[in-house]
């Protein structure tokens, strides 16, 4: 990945209004020293990934607490393929029941954060991220 | 280079990644992009400044959703503020600005961080600007971060500059100040349902009929009430923003007022330079040990050993 400042979207897909995540994990990032964009609620996988390619971020976050993730997270994931973007990482949180993880991880969402993680556990999964991209 | 080729081709993907290289590395990007998009044909920029809350973000999606609305393509480029602390950034203009079935075919919009930045706007906003105009969009809407009293640098991008009020924020003695209220080429009153707009606009109007410097001027801000969130007032500011550009004397004001740009765009090259430098020069240095009392002997040591050509002002 190109140097200079990390920059990360954070999504709510679909019809959840439930933003006190999101919102927790943007301003946690931003703590963390990275540029995150916030989209605000009810968006759809094509505006999330329109967004993405405007605002031309590394990271893709997703956040879910209604039970939609199984159908929203692999659209996002596809529709970044579709446009050329699978370079761009997506990774997932909210209410997600265990059982779905691997699904979606099979899916190429490539992480999954449940309610209770730390933030650190976030940063540590996309500075990773970005050193095995450097290579 | 590939982003160059993909930027000729017009690729959205090329010109994102090419605003990311001018916000990463503004000289070298002037370097890489500098000699194609200077002859760009400039697109209509209309710039946005006021203080936080006050409702551009809003009024942006409404010009928005007009110039969608009559088949424009239009540009957004929107500065929030960076953290002094993590240098991170919270950027939230676009969920403000987007609006569901937005047409993005139509529409680019990209968030800003300040990343330090003090004149409201972000250090590599010119390439950005440029590299917009070569994109080509009929109109480019530039918002800056909220804004206090002196961060004015939006009037040397912006062709129009609105500022954006709202009641209540002082007395007719704060609208008489310089720097922010100085540069509007339009005033706009936003949340203009509130009780106190009409006395801002009173006041506004006394300020812009008092001072010398608007009699005989070719062009005079005039003030528009808005309602961001209700859409009130809306169709009269997107009626100005349109026949401004076909008004005579606009546009021998704005010919003036594109000569400004140059000297901003060498100011803010070497203002990057310099800031570069000085975070080159600053991150060697192990800052903790100093007390207040020895700071003065260091800065001398510094711009000592800056003169030598030296990086690390701390090595005898």
């Amino acid at each position: 990945m190109e140097k200079g400042k990390t920059r990360i979207l954070i999504a709510k897909v679909g019809l959840d209004g439930h933003d006190r995540g999101a919102k927790y994990i943007a301003q946690a990032l931003r703590d963390k020293g990275y540029e995150v964009i916030y989209t605000g609620i009810r968006q759809t996988p094509e505006d999330v990934v329109k967004a993405a390619i405007q605002e031309d971020v590394q990271f893709v976050g997703l956040s879910l607490l209604s039970g939609a993730h199984n159908q929203l997270f692999p659209r996002v994931v596809q529709l970044l393929k579709e446009k050329g973007a699978e370079d761009i990482v997506v990774f997932g949180g909210g209410v997600i029941p265990r059982d779905d993880i691997s699904f979606l991880k099979s899916q190429g969402i490539k992480e999954i954060f449940t309610s209770g993680t730390a933030i650190d556990e976030v940063v540590e999964f996309i500075e990773k991220t970005l050193r095995n991209a450097a290579g | 280079m590939q982003l160059v080729e993909g930027l000729k081709k017009r690729n959205l993907r090329a010109l994102a990644k090419a605003i990311s290289l001018a916000e990463n590395d503004p000289l070298e990007a002037q370097e890489i992009f500098g000699e194609f998009i200077s002859q760009a044909p400039l697109s209509f920029k209309v710039g946005l400044t006021g203080p936080p809350g006050s409702g551009k973000s809003t009024l942006i999606r409404n010009i928005v959703s007009k110039a969608v609305g009559e088949n424009m393509k239009v540009g957004v480029l929107a500065v929030d503020p960076s953290s002094p602390f993590s240098g991170g950034a919270l950027l939230a203009d676009r969920l403000r600005i987007s609006i569901p079935n937005l047409d993005f075919s139509r529409v680019f919009i990209r968030s800003l961080s300040s990343r330090g930045h003090l004149g409201g706007l972000s250090p590599g906003i010119i390439t950005s600007v440029k590299l917009m105009d070569y994109y080509g969009f009929d109109l480019l809407l530039l918002e800056t971060v909220g804004v206090g009293q002196a961060e004015v640098e939006v009037m040397y991008l912006a062709d129009l500059v609105g500022v954006v009020l709202v009641p209540n924020l002082g007395d007719d003695i704060q609208a008489m100040k310089s720097g922010l209220m100085e540069v509007a080429d339009l005033f706009v009153i936003n949340k203009c349902t509130l009780p106190g707009a009409e006395k801002l606009k009173q006041e506004l109007e006394f300020l812009i009929n008092s001072s010398p410097r608007f009699q005989g001027a070719l062009w005079r801000p005039p003030v528009i009430y808005t309602d961001a969130l209700t859409g009130e007032g809306v169709d009269q500011l997107w009626e100005f923003v349109k026949n401004c550009q076909r008004d005579e004397n606009f546009l021998k004001f704005l010919e003036k007022k594109r000569k400004r740009q140059v000297h901003f765009q060498i100011y803010q090259s070497l203002i990057n330079y310099f800031r570069l430098k000085a975070e080159d020069v600053m991150k060697p240095l192990s800052l903790e040990k100093y007390s207040s009392g020895e700071v003065r002997e260091l800065i001398k040591k510094i711009i000592a050993e800056c003169q030598k050509g030296q990086r690390n002002a701390e090595k005898d």
